[in-house]
């Protein structure tokens, strides 16, 4: 397995309330040196609203562009709010496809930059869904790889 | 008297912060990775064997990306690999609609955990502090000086996934509202039993799709699952709100 952990490490341990930080379990700390954790730097974490265009011909729009120049390509991880502009409580992670249409929402990390996009394809038999339509992004740009 | 740590965001009085805006604290859990990797995939080619064996003897909480043409996409319901996990295992069994490379993280928790965190303090602080104090911890062999944050397990001027709630619902239902009173829509993470094409006790990750729908609200998380059989399911909440920065 492509183990990436040290649990013999023993520089830095706090078990988490309630239990005995002697634990030889990894489960029972919330911090312990010998594990990498998902982080993100405070600038990497936002939202972004956004209108979807009313044309229905296939195009990639640009949702949300953040330039983090890392040099490498970051894990990210983002949630689109509304999905169907009727229960504004519904919340889908992307990549998010509708259904009827495969117009989809999806995020992605190159290099320097994190994209949020949205893809319209050609209009099959059903009518699309998304254009004009209001979503709201949750996105976070981890800083591992 | 207990004993413990709290370690507050950059920015942020620790003797105020709200629970979403501390970096980790003793209270409650972050995500420890276990493993991590790559598996390649060709275009129309099939796969049906193991990506990784983690032998961790339960099946833990894991999470995918996909890259392809220089693109390192998350998961979701428009690149829908089937991916699962067992006991021992991360498994493909599907067949490749693009040719790239699948990237795998597979956390030291497991994923069928009734937990909950609770909360502390649940009001926002609006008082910053100067931001000149944290803590930062290296990896093993890693040099705490360095510029590289990948270099470093946790850091206060980063954000950590802060487990609030995880836990599962058994195939008797075909959805649950999952009480979490944080007081904002919370981030979550579900995976399916997906019975229908994988084996018992296999387990992958559950995007919202035409037949499985996510809601949220201040109080409450709801699923749906509008498929048959019902499938078992299970879930982690996270201290980070959807609906806002946090």
């Amino acid at each position: 397995m492509a183990s990436i952990s040290t649990e013999d490490d023993k520089i830095f341990r706090v078990s988490i309330s309630g239990e005995d930080v002697h634990t030889s379990e990894p489960e029972d700390f919330s911090v312990h040196s010998g594990f990498d954790y998902p982080k993100m730097e405070e600038s990497f974490v936002g939202i972004v609203e956004y209108t979807c265009p009313a044309s229905t011909a296939a195009n990639v729009y640009t949702v949300l562009e953040v330039t983090h120049n890392l040099g490498y390509k970051p894990n990210c991880q983002a949630f689109v709010e509304d999905v169907n502009n009727v229960t504004p409580t519904q919340f889908a992670t992307l990549p998010f496809l509708d259904g009827y249409t495969g117009n989809r929402f999806a995020a992605y990390t190159t290099d320097t930059k994190f994209i949020i996009e949205y893809v319209v394809l050609t209009p099959g038999i059903f009518p699309p869904v998304f254009p004009s339509q209001d979503f709201k992004f949750k996105y976070q740009i981890w800083v591992n790889d | 008297m207990s004993i413990g740590i709290k370690v507050s965001r950059q920015g942020y009085d620790v003797h105020t912060a709200s629970d979403k805006q501390l970096a980790f604290t003793s209270e409650w859990p972050l995500l420890p990775i276990e493993a991590e990797g790559t598996f390649d995939i060709t275009t129309s080619s099939s796969y049906d064997e193991d990506i990784t064996t983690h032998n961790l003897g339960y099946v833990p909480v894991f999470m995918i990306w996909v890259e392809t043409s220089s693109k390192k996409y998350c998961v979701g319901s428009a690149f829908p690999y089937n991916i699962y996990a067992t006991t021992t295992k991360l498994h493909i069994a599907d067949t490749a609609f693009d040719t790239g490379t699948i990237h795998y993280k597979i956390f030291r928790r497991p994923l069928l955990t009734e937990y909950d965190a609770g909360n502390l303090i649940s009001t926002d602080a609006t008082e910053k502090d100067s931001g000149d104090l944290g803590l930062i911890v290296s990896l093993p062999g890693e040099d705490v000086s360095s510029t590289d944050k990948r270099d470093f397990g946790v850091r206060s001027d980063m954000r950590q996934l802060m487990i609030h709630k995880t836990g599962y619902f058994d195939n008797s239902t075909n959805g649950a509202n999952v009480t979490h009173n944080l007081g904002y829509k919370p981030m979550y993470w579900f995976y399916t039993e997906n019975t229908f094409y994988n084996p018992a006790g296999a387990y992958s990750i559950q995007s919202q799709t035409d037949d499985f729908i996510i809601s949220a609200t201040d109080t409450t998380l709801t699923y749906t699952f509008y498929g048959y059989p019902w499938l078992q399911h299970a879930y982690l909440i996270f201290k980070d709100p959807l609906n806002e920065a946090g």
